[in-house]
């Protein structure tokens, strides 16, 4: 059993999914998919529209609630009855392409609330982690500023340090910036770049090759349910074994 | 593709169709231009306005009209004050949230879960549904002629109307920030309070006043069946044919129900403004 904060689960992937499946009523969305991420990991997902890229991240932290198979994190099984999710969920930040925050909540409110209300901590601690994040992400002198006067890049940029401020175990990015106009794109994929390199285990869906590159320790290509290949980027977008890959490759580049 | 024009015919069907359902509805319900401006309908008009006036203006009677008109308004707020109360839960049960269900929701849990949804969603319906009318002739029956009855008429039948806009309001909101709640372990409650309401405070507070406002001309109506306040007056003057307290009791009706829209108008501004 891992304690609260994994320190104590030793060896073996930090998470491991087997025979993965997942249905929205007679589709088949996920079909039998393996994967282990080791501690420090950055795994970069891509693949088509469609391919189940967003449903695999989702199942990790069960925003959707996986069909067959099974899904560990630090060796709690995210997908038992028994386990109480929303301690998974602590572990675990989750970054999505549309930045997700309240309207109503500066940069600051937005980041301090979920380290309130679930890690309960003091409003003068939540504060100091809340500027601290802000100011990793390069958001300092904007702690202050509602979502609607920050630009997307910025705005993608707090709510990754609002899943920071809660001390993730593992980080998911779910096409962070896809919906950013180009020149927003680098200032949020150098945060994440930063990240890597402190060591963070990073789940990442993104087509932006040369972060994968740069960053990723493994390059996962998924097409109808199915990893379809996987390797080192260099493996995978330079001597893409498999048709499809190609195909895709050579569509996205 | 070029749009087919529809055919003079086929454009006449729709309004024909009308006439003949608005004529049918007409003769049903005996309406009369007769009745209404012939010799005998200008006659009782006239008695009726001419009765009017003078209006009943006696200091005496004035001072008499403070209870009841005092006992509107207590019936009113105390409707929509309860009628939030009841239907604050009940919209929290009877609201869709897409992608916000209870990731651990399967097998007996779904069901509860749909069962609840379908109750609140029931009984919001039958309390709506209702007229308050019907439900102040139950509730004199059950519980006696007075104020009391007015208030739990219009409790009932406000908790059904406000059940349902909460619930509407609670929709509407942006799910996609309370998503990212979920999904850092906020469990459902955390979600609801937290992520939700604050988003939906506005709509929220703008329903109930508004539900308010309504419930003073409802209040009114009540009277008429016996349940108190100042449409009880109305009704008594309207038996006695003392045409002339009329004039006084419609114009202290409509000082009121100005004076309700004035200040809820005034509280939802402030209010929404400062949320
Ligand atoms: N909530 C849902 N209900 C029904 N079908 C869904 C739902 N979410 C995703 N899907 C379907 O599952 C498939 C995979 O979707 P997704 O994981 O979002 O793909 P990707 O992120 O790779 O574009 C798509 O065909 C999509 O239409
Ligand atoms: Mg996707």
């Amino acid at each position: 059993m891992a304690t609260a904060h994994g320190t104590a689960f030793g060896g073996g992937p930090i998470v491991r999914i087997r025979n993965l499946r997942k249905c929205f009523g007679q589709v088949e969305v996920l079909k039998d998919v393996d994967m282990d991420v080791e501690r420090g990991e950055v795994v970069v997902i891509l693949g088509p529209s469609g391919s189940g890229k967003s449903t695999l991240l989702r199942c990790v932290n069960r925003l959707e609630e996986p069909t067959g198979g099974e899904i560990w994190l630090e060796g709690i099984q995210v997908n038992h009855p028994k386990t109480n999710i929303n301690e998974v969920r602590e572990r675990i930040g989750m970054v999505f392409q549309s930045f997700n925050l309240f309207p109503h909540l500066t940069a600051k409110g937005n980041v301090l609330l979920a380290q309130r209300k679930v890690l309960k901590r003091s409003k003068a601690e939540a504060e100091r982690i809340a500027l601290e994040q802000l100011e990793r992400v390069g958001l300092g002198d904007r702690v202050d500023y509602y979502p609607a006067q920050l630009s997307g890049g910025q705005q993608q940029r707090v709510a990754i340090a609002r899943a920071l401020s809660m001390n993730p175990h593992v980080m998911l990015f779910d096409e962070v910036t896809s919906a950013l106009d180009p020149e927003l794109v680098r200032g949020v994929l150098d945060v994440m770049k930063e990240l890597a390199r402190g060591g963070m285990t990073m789940l990442v869906v993104t087509h932006e090759m040369g972060f994968a590159r740069e960053v990723a320790s493994r390059a996962v290509f998924m097409d109808g349910g199915v990893i379809v290949e996987e390797g080192s980027p260099a493996e995978v977008f330079d001597n893409p074994r498999h048709e499809r890959t190609r195909d895709f490759l050579g569509h996205i580049t | 593709m070029p749009r087919v024009k529809p055919r003079p015919l086929t454009r006449l069907m729709w309004p024909s169709a009308l006439l003949v359902v608005l004529a049918w509805a007409a003769h049903s319900t005996e309406v009369s231009i007769g009745g209404l401006f012939g010799a005998e309908g200008r006659a009782q008009m006239g008695r009726f306005i001419g009765g009017l006036f003078p209006p009943e203006l006696s200091p005496d009677y004035l001072f008499g009209l403070v209870g009841p008109a005092i006992e509107t308004v207590q019936m009113s707020l105390l409707g929509a004050v309860f009628g939030a109360m009841i239907a604050a839960p009940l919209a929290a049960v009877a609201m869709r949230a897409p992608g916000l269900d209870h990731a651990g929701a399967r097998g007996w849990r779904a069901h509860a879960r749909a069962l609840a949804y379908g109750t609140a969603r029931g009984i919001l319906n039958v309390m709506r549904t209702i007229p308050d009318l019907v439900w102040a002739l139950m509730f004199i029956a059950a519980v006696g002629l007075g104020p009391f009855s007015g208030v739990l008429a219009l409790t009932v039948h406000s908790a059904g109307l406000l059940g349902k806009l909460y619930s509407e309001a609670l929709e509407s909101v942006d799910l996609a920030p309370v998503h990212s709640l979920q999904a850092a372990g906020v469990g459902a409650v955390g979600v609801l309070v937290w992520g939700v309401l604050p988003q939906a405070a506005g709509p929220l507070i703008s329903v109930t006043l508004y539900q308010w406002e309504c419930n003073i001309r409802a209040a009114m109506v009540l009277g008429f069946v016996g349940a108190g306040g100042l449409g009880q007056r109305i009704d008594l003057a309207m038996r006695l044919f003392r045409y002339e307290e009329m004039l006084t009791l419609l114009a202290v009706l409509l000082l009121l129900v100005t004076a309700v829209d004035r200040l809820s108008a005034a509280i939802r501004g402030r209010l929404v403004r400062s949320l």
